[in-house]
């Protein structure tokens, strides 16, 4: 892997750029440390100049200035390896005791090169400074300074400490963020694996849970949530590509076989006319088949929606009665609506989606009872949604078949006899989800029980 | 009848055409869009029949192109199979009428029969009568041969729509939409049913009948003569 490749990647950049703010953070805190530790070592030193040459000031005056010459010889004299230096001169300049002579003269704080103004003293560095100050006295001027090797030793120590620790804490910080970054990327690489192999038509492909229900975790619940919907989607599109090519290839082949039967058989304009009669009938129920099917996407596709109107669930149900009491009762059968509520039904919808809706499923029971089956539509209003129930003393439908009916194509054993394409309550469905409504079918003992609830808009 | 015929597909509009001059009605044939127009806006057409997708032009943009220029021709449309939105989109840019594809032919020459009528007929017409049978849209009453006749709202609305187009067939699709707003193929026998009851009232005490089966196409009333 280059440096480009790594660059390229989320974990390492974020890694990469938390370790270099944290590093600097360090970096300026260490110098202030530094900065601060010196600056009070410099001033500890310069206290002690001050209050030597205090304690030595108090002998200024008339009477007691040969005195501090004296003191001043004698100190001098005691020290044999100073790690100060003195030296008093008078008006003019001229030394008189100390140390050291002929310091310059300065009103600040000098710092003086132990070389320079010590050149005869045998120990000690040559570069070891000393920090002096002139102080003016009555009959002349009196310098003091300190060795300042002890800064010097004391900034080194502080350098090593703290350059050691910044090392330490670099250290950490990139093995942290190594580890930190191969996690993450771990777990990111995790997600791209499964999500090629999905790519390359692997539905079942799932990305790993880590457990640890952090983000990464949502998103990859998310993400396999998704690839199951795929997987369903597409399920479902080679199911209802097989189903089709196998539900058209059945009236087709009738037909052809229709077809030849009379090309073969008939023997006057008649026949053939009865014959090709019956195929146009054939070639109108495939061609209803595919209608359906279109319908059936496009009502899913949800352009509908944007066609919405307030609807009287209460008149549309009446009118649904009434188109079907008489076919009920052709049919030897009775259909009955009730609505248990006063007030109008109102909801949002397509009125014509909802007549068919309703018109399936009371057609569905009309065709799939025998004679003399009571079919009833009631409507009412239960939490928050209006209830209709579109019931039948029937054969039902067994509880394992229930929720595949709303298949597309899927078709009940014991209906493949009856003309139908096996798309009506796909139809139905696809109806009920586009008023974001619910339809459960149910034991109605016997018989079937329709249920399709509507959220009170 | 001049009809104008808006089709690109060259196998539907040979169908199309042939089948309307049998009928001997005259049919200028166009493939294009634009050119289409221009033909609508200068020459007197009793009928446009109009494919809803064309090349150069769509369907829609004609029908409102020519309605907005003022000519009020009766337009039938062509719509695709399972164009469930196409019915709502033509109707409202100024078509008269729709026919999914494919159809039958009956069911073409059904509906441009109807519509070529359209402009005659008397929209404020108040009764409406054929042989002894008399409707009044009013006071809905119905009468024949001087009995009143009682009937069910829904049989009404059927016979005053049957009464309308005398002379013409209705299709089984033409009624379920203009009587009961179904634009959809029911699987039950809806019309059949409702039309035996109707006739059962109107025709069967009476020995004549009235309302007629056309096989293969559709129903219309006359009084035979």
């Amino acid at each position: 892997m280059t440096v480009r490749d790594l660059l390229k990647r989320t974990p390492f950049r974020l890694a990469a750029t938390f370790s270099l703010f944290f590093l600097t953070t360090v970096l300026a805190l260490f110098t202030v440390v530094y900065l601060g530790a010196s600056a009070r070592l410099v001033s500890d030193i310069r206290d002690r100049v001050e209050a030597t040459l205090d304690s030595l000031a108090v002998l200024d005056g008339d009477k007691t200035f040969d005195d501090l010459v004296t003191v001043v010889a004698g100190e001098s004299e005691s020290v044999r390896d100073p790690d100060f230096i003195i030296e008093l001169v008078d008006k003019n300049g001229n030394f008189l005791a100390g140390n050291v002579r002929g310091v310059r003269q300065s009103d600040h704080w000098m710092t003086l090169k132990r070389a320079d103004i010590l050149p005869t003293m045998d120990r000690g560095e040559p570069d070891d400074e000393f920090l002096a100050i002139w102080r003016p006295l009555s009959k002349g001027r009196l310098l003091v300074g300190s060795d300042n090797s002890e800064v010097k030793q004391m900034k080194l120590f502080l350098l090593k400490v703290l350059g050691y620790g910044l090392l330490a804490t670099s250290a950490a910080l990139v093995l942290c963020a190594i580890y930190l970054a191969r996690q993450t990327q771990h777990r990111i690489d995790a997600f791209a694996n499964p999500l090629a192999r999905a790519s390359q038509g692997h539905t079942t492909a799932r990305v790993p849970i880590s457990g640890l229900q952090d983000d990464i975790d949502q998103v990859a619940l998310q993400v396999n949530r998704m690839l199951g919907n795929l997987q369903r989607l597409i399920e479902n599109v080679n199911q209802s590509s097989s189903d089709i090519a196998h539900d058209l290839k059945k009236p087709v082949g009738r037909l052809r076989q229709r077809l030849d039967d009379a090309r073969r058989k008939a023997g006057n304009v008649e026949e053939f006319k009865g014959a090709i009669d019956a195929a146009l009938l054939d070639i109108d129920s495939i061609t209803e088949t595919f209608d359906a099917l279109l319908r059936i996407t496009q009502i899913e596709a949800g352009a509908r929606k944007a066609r919405f109107v307030t609807v009287d669930l209460k008149i549309l149900l009446a009118e649904v009665q009434d188109v079907y009491d008489i076919v009920a009762e052709d049919a030897g059968d009775q259909l009955s609506f009730t609505a248990a509520l006063s007030g109008p039904a109102h909801v949002r919808g397509d009125p014509e989606l909802l007549v068919q809706l309703f018109a399936n499923l009371v057609e569905n029971s009309i065709r799939h009872c025998p004679a003399g089956t009571e079919i009833s539509l009631a409507l009412s209003a239960k939490d928050d949604a209006y209830v209709i129930e579109v019931a039948d003393t029937g054969p039902g439908i067994p509880e394992p078949e229930r929720d595949n009916v709303f298949r597309r194509l899927y078709r009940l054993e014991r209906a493949r006899s009856t003309a139908g394409s096996g798309l009506g309550l796909s139809l139905v469905a696809a109806i009920v989800e586009l008023h974001g409504a619910k339809i459960t079918l149910q034991d109605n003992a016997p018989g079937l029980l329709a249920k399709v609830k509507f959220p009170l808009s | 009848m001049r009809i104008l015929l808006l089709e690109d597909d060259a196998n539907t509009a040979a169908y199309v055409a042939k089948g309307l001059e049998e009928e001997g009605h005259t049919v200028d044939h166009i493939a294009d869009g634009r050119q289409a127009v221009a033909a609508a806006m200068s020459e007197n057409y009793d009928v446009i029949i109009l494919d809803r997708m064309l090349p150069n032009l769509d369907g829609l943009a004609i029908i409102k192109t020519i309605r907005s220029a003022g000519q009020r021709v009766p337009v039938l449309f062509l719509t695709a199979l399972g164009g469930v939105d196409d019915r709502v989109e033509g109707l409202d840019a100024g078509g008269d009428d729709y026919l999914v594809k494919p159809f039958a032919f009956s069911e073409l020459l059904a509906r441009v029969n109807a519509l070529a009528r359209r402009p005659h007929a008397k929209a404020d017409e108040t009764r409406l009568k054929v042989g002894d049978l008399e409707i009044d849209l009013v006071s809905r009453r119905v009468t024949r041969g001087g009995d009143t006749i009682d009937l069910q709202p829904r049989e009404f609305r059927l016979l005053e729509v049957l009464m309308r187009n005398q002379g013409h067939i209705l299709t089984r699709t033409m009624l379920l939409e203009r009587v009961w707003s179904f634009h959809f193929d029911p699987k039950t026998s809806v019309v059949e049913t409702h039309i035996s009851r109707l006739r059962a009232k109107v025709d069967k005490p009476y020995g004549k009948e009235l309302i007629h089966t056309i096989r293969g196409s559709g129903y219309t009333v006359h009084d035979g003569s």
